[in-house]
């Protein structure tokens, strides 16, 4: 899925503008923002400029690349810039794993979810949600 | 004048990091809202239920199994 906004659209989900909730965000890749996994859309390019500059604000909660744990960044949460993406983590240990093998954690991994009763799962969809 | 160092190094020790990181534990384990339901959404292990009914890729029924993805801090569920 290259364009998640395809797939929100068809599903007739609306979502309010982060920086702005009684504004409802525009589902185009112009007003699009990604931090680690998560994925962000704003009703303008003003809000999405306004979080660019410091996601860390207004980005709420994210999921931990290396621990996978949820967590709520600080203003000076270390992160990390890869492929154009910047990943957040709760501590430096997480940042050190991921700097050793970026690739290892860059994306969800879903084919590792076990299921009891069930055999591994294949990977879902390819998560460019992420 | 020791006074006022002391309020220094206070306002240095609490104020230098900033606002912390902060852990966000999970409140549950994932399930369907309402099982019985055509296509039930997934109330997720931090406690949100996804925005969708349905996987956005085959428009089957959501799993629990698969973990969200998050627009706009909103789940958004799989299957």
């Amino acid at each position: 899925m290259q364009d998640p906004q395809v797939q929100l659209r068809e599903l007739g989900i609306t979502l309010p503008d982060v920086l702005d909730p009684a504004k409802t965000a525009v589902l185009d890749a112009e007003h699009r923002s990604f931090v680690g996994y998560e994925t962000y859309f704003f009703a303008d390019e003003a809000d999405k400029r306004r979080f660019d500059a410091d996601p860390t604000g207004s980005c709420g909660i994210l999921t931990d690349p290396v621990s996978k744990q949820r967590f709520r960044p600080g203003s000076d949460s270390p992160h990390s810039e890869y492929k154009g993406r910047t990943y957040y983590f709760f501590d430096a240990a997480g940042r050190e794993s991921f700097e050793r093998a970026p690739d290892a954690f860059a994306k969800p991994n879903y084919d590792k979810i076990e299921i009891p009763g069930m055999p591994m799962m294949t990977p879902g969809p390819e998560p460019s949600l992420r | 004048m020791r006074s006022a160092a002391a309020a220094l190094l206070i306002v240095a020790a609490t104020g230098c990091g900033g606002r912390p990181a902060e852990l966000v534990p999970p409140v549950g384990e994932a399930a369907l809202v309402d099982p019985d339901a055509a296509f039930p959404r997934v109330r997720f292990a931090d406690g949100l239920v996804s925005e969708n009914d349905r996987c956005p890729i085959t428009k089957r029924k959501l799993s629990k199994y698969f973990p969200p993805v998050y627009v706009n801090g909103k789940p958004i569920g799989f299957c």
